[in-house]
């Protein structure tokens, strides 16, 4: 129980600071992962790609995931809510106050810093995951053969995938239904 | 005194209607929060003509501006439009619910699968497919969200400070109060957008730093 609330607390913190959409919510996911050992880097990309199979926003998928495997049942029924509380007060709050003005400079001020920093913290956590699929220094240390270090393999894939994804822009579905279909024949 | 008159003209929908069209909606969202605007034009502005579909954008943009999710917060904007606080409440819980129900649903049986090679060869591909939707988001917030020198550095700093461990908060926040420091700083310069014309404006500010 108590990690529960504690995870609760955690998430409702990512919710009041996660600008920008599900994606914004991975490097919070790394920082838990560092501070506290629940679930590891690999799961991380478990749960983004069940996310992105399953419907609904990317970010409420997993939350809910983190929460069921932190706490089961009620640690996602937690975790989900307290993860959309801040947004929930923010954006009724914001609402009303639109009803009355249209915009407020400090409010744009303070969005104009915050966005490039979620776009950095998105692509570090992109480059955690690649860190760990495309470079495989566990390997060299057995081996001792150069090129094991780097996953040709996964570097095509990641041409292919990203060629496809830049012509099917806005539907990752087929992206990850299509990684699917290839993980069943490739070994990396 | 427009906006009440807006107000007034519109439909009264009761609290489960409007919970039902977002369990519908968050029911067929796949892949994130982007794929929301199709269903809410159809269901709000042309079924149920509670909002305009140049509302639905601004909502939109500012939902990317603001904490949150932009699928979840787009819906409480619409919600909030149609039945006050309450609305925004049903909208978002009906948008939400889907997604809560399949992970509860599906982790039960992957935590099972998940041992099987083959499942284990389908993740690792996955990862790559991951890394790749993550590129492909940044290069969709990149347009209004680094496009002149200010927020380059921003950028460049974030970066830095995210691949030394800084905590992710820390960053966030103090780059909000960098915005709010830059504001202070140099008052005379326009104010940086958060609405519908940011794209536009990021573009033109993209062709003049160009040139």
């Amino acid at each position: 129980m108590h990690n529960i609330l504690l995870l609760a607390f955690e998430y409702m913190k990512i919710g009041a600071v996660a600008i920008g959409g599900g994606y914004t919510v991975i490097p919070f996911l790394y920082y838990l992962v560092e501070k506290y050992n629940w679930f590891n880097v690999s799961e991380i990309t478990q749960m983004i790609a069940v996310s992105n199979l399953t419907p609904g926003p990317i970010g409420i998928n997993m939350a809910t995931f983190v929460g069921v495997k932190v706490g089961g049942a009620l640690g996602s029924l937690f975790t989900t809510i307290a993860f959309m509380i801040p947004s929930v007060i923010i954006i009724c709050c914001l609402a009303k106050f639109l009803k009355k003005n249209k915009e407020n400079k400090y409010i744009n001020h303070v969005m104009y810093g915050l966005r490039p920093a979620a776009v950095a913290l998105i692509g570090v956590a992109g480059l955690k995951i690649m860190n760990t699929t495309f470079f495989h220094f566990e390997k060299f240390k057995t081996s001792h053969n150069f090129f094991d270090i780097i996953s040709l393999k996964a570097f095509i894939l990641l041409a292919v995938f990203t060629l496809i994804g830049l012509k099917l822009k806005k539907n990752p579905m087929i992206l990850i239904v299509m990684a699917i279909v290839l993980g069943c024949f490739i070994r990396i | 005194m427009s906006s009440e008159d807006k107000t007034s003209e519109i439909k009264r929908i009761s609290l489960l209607k409007l919970f039902w069209i977002f369990f519908k909606i968050g029911l067929v969202l796949f892949g994130g929060g982007y794929a929301i605007l199709p269903f809410l034009k159809s269901e709000m502005c042309d079924k149920e003509k509670i909002c305009t579909m140049e509302e639905i954008t601004d909502y939109y943009a500012l939902s990317q501006c603001f904490p949150g999710l932009v699928a979840g917060n787009v819906s409480m904007f619409t919600g909030y439009k149609a039945r006050g606080v309450a609305g925004a409440i049903a909208a978002v819980t009906g948008v939400c619910l889907p997604a809560y129900l399949s992970i509860v649903l599906i982790f039960s049986f992957l935590s099972v699968i998940t041992h099987y090679p083959i499942v284990q060869s389908i993740f690792s591909v996955l990862d790559i497919a991951v890394c790749v939707l993550i590129f492909l988001t940044i290069l969709e917030l990149w347009n209004f969200s680094v496009y002149d020198k200010f927020t380059t550095l921003i950028f460049i700093l974030a970066v830095s400070a995210a691949l030394l461990n800084v905590s992710p908060f820390i960053i966030v926040i103090s780059a909000g109060l960098l915005g709010l420091f830059r504001h202070f700083a140099f008052p005379k310069k326009a104010a940086p957008c958060c609405s519908t014309q940011c794209s536009e404006n990021s573009e033109e500010k993209e062709h003049e730093e160009d040139a």
